[in-house]
């Protein structure tokens, strides 16, 4: 995960707030009836599994919107499927805070990696996670970032 | 053509000189252009009006205490508008810290003004900070102004950075216009410049460079247009040549 440098926060959204967020999965190739989808934890810990869609303008790119909750941390992969379901290929696991785009390179991961497991047993918890420690009720201060991030 | 930045965190690569003198040959081939300049440095300001002094900036719209239309100044020289900047604009990022849409602050405040003018130009300063981000979200794409005889990966890589981040983290996707080529000296150098930067980012290069011509140090000295100044030197030529490739 990078470091957030607060010039790029959106200064109009608390942590949590859902945001519009646009996933780009780069250099794809698919094959007759294969297709991709992206699979996300959010920071509540529940699985959201979509399809991503071929954008016209770009050949190799793929393309979804998803609503998440900014700034919290969620984990995601891709994963290629065949016409029966089968899947096929996946990529790492990558973690990041959820913000207004997340773009990755379609690279196929040798190990089988997997998402965070969620026992849905154990109460789900409904505070965001807080990767970096400064998400709190309150937007942090300008102090509070320069110190955090070193600016 | 709508509001356009100039910027490049590498300093001294004639960010200014471009926005000046494409800003006044757009002018002098017809149309209503608007420079903002956004640099605490100013340099854009004092090109053009040398050491007047200007009791409201651009620095009194960003932070609320004036109204832009108040603080717009016309050049005679440079027939075209400016929003002058001050020294004060170095201190904005610890102003507006905690400020509510901190980043969007130019942008609407430039909505109001936007259909009186054919182009706004942004003089962006070489630092990467919340004024820059400012320039970066009121705009719709972007110039980058290199110079081949110091030009270096690392200053493209980072402002490609830059207009990463912005997407991820405000939701906004601004496009590189191109690059101006500036100050050249020696073609093979820039030749091999243009080949790096089209093989390896896919970014547009425009044909009219800008060659290293002392015409363009004497026009601001003598707070002119270099094709006012110097109207057959070869930085005239080229600044014509290019602003009409521009605006194509
Ligand atoms: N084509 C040119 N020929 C000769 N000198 C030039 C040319 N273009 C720019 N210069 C000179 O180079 C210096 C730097 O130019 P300028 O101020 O436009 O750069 P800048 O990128 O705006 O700098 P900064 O990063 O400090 O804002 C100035 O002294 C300017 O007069
Ligand atoms: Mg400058």
């Amino acid at each position: 995960m990078t470091k957030n440098n607060p010039l790029f926060v959106d200064s109009t959204k608390l942590p949590g707030d859902l945001v519009p967020c646009h996933v780009e999965l780069l250099k794809v190739c698919l094959r007759d009836g294969e297709s991709v989808s992206i699979h996300l934890v959010n920071h509540e810990g529940r699985l959201i599994q979509k399809p991503l869609q071929a954008q016209e303008m770009e050949e190799g790119c793929y393309e979804a919107r998803l609503h998440l909750n900014h700034q919290t941390q969620v984990y995601y992969q891709f994963v290629i499927e065949d016409e029966n379901n089968n899947i096929l290929f996946k990529s790492q696991v990558y973690c990041e805070r959820a913000q207004y785009a997340l773009t990755e390179q379609w690279e196929p991961s040798e190990e089988d990696q997997k998402l965070p497991v969620i026992d849905s047993n154990s109460p789900v918890s409904t505070k965001p996670t807080s990767p970096s420690g400064w998400q709190r009720e309150r937007p942090p201060s300008y102090r509070e970032l320069m110190e955090k991030w070193g600016f | 053509m709508a509001v356009v930045s100039i910027i490049n965190q590498k300093g001294g690569v004639a960010k200014t000189t471009t926005a000046l003198n494409v800003a006044a040959s757009w002018a002098e081939q017809g149309k209503k252009v608007l420079l903002i300049d956004l640099d605490p440095q100013s340099s854009a300001t004092k090109a053009i009006f040398s050491d007047r002094e200007f009791e409201k900036t651009i620095f009194d719209v960003v932070i609320g205490q004036a109204d832009i239309q108040d603080v717009i100044v016309h050049s005679e020289e440079f027939n075209i508008d400016v929003i002058p900047a001050e020294i004060m604009l170095s201190g904005i990022d610890m102003q507006l810290a905690a400020h509510f849409g901190r980043e969007q602050i130019l942008r609407k405040k430039l909505e109001p003004i936007h259909r009186k003018y054919d182009a706004i130009l942004i003089d962006c300063s070489p630092s990467l900070g919340l004024m820059t981000i400012n320039a970066l979200l009121a705009s719709k794409d972007i110039i980058i102004p290199i110079c081949p005889e110091y030009f270096s990966m690392k200053g493209i890589e980072l402002i490609l950075a830059t207009l990463r981040n912005i997407r991820s983290g405000l939701g906004y996707k601004i496009g590189v216009r191109g690059v101006v080529i500036t100050r050249f000296r020696d073609r093979r150098v820039v030749n091999e410049v243009i080949q790096q930067v089209k093989e390896r980012y896919d970014l547009k290069v425009y044909r009219n460079f800008i060659p290293d011509n002392i015409a363009v140090e004497e026009a601001h000295h003598h707070h002119l247009p270099v094709l006012k100044h110097a109207p057959r030197s070869r930085a005239a030529k080229a600044y014509k040549q290019l602003s009409k490739e521009l605006w194509g």
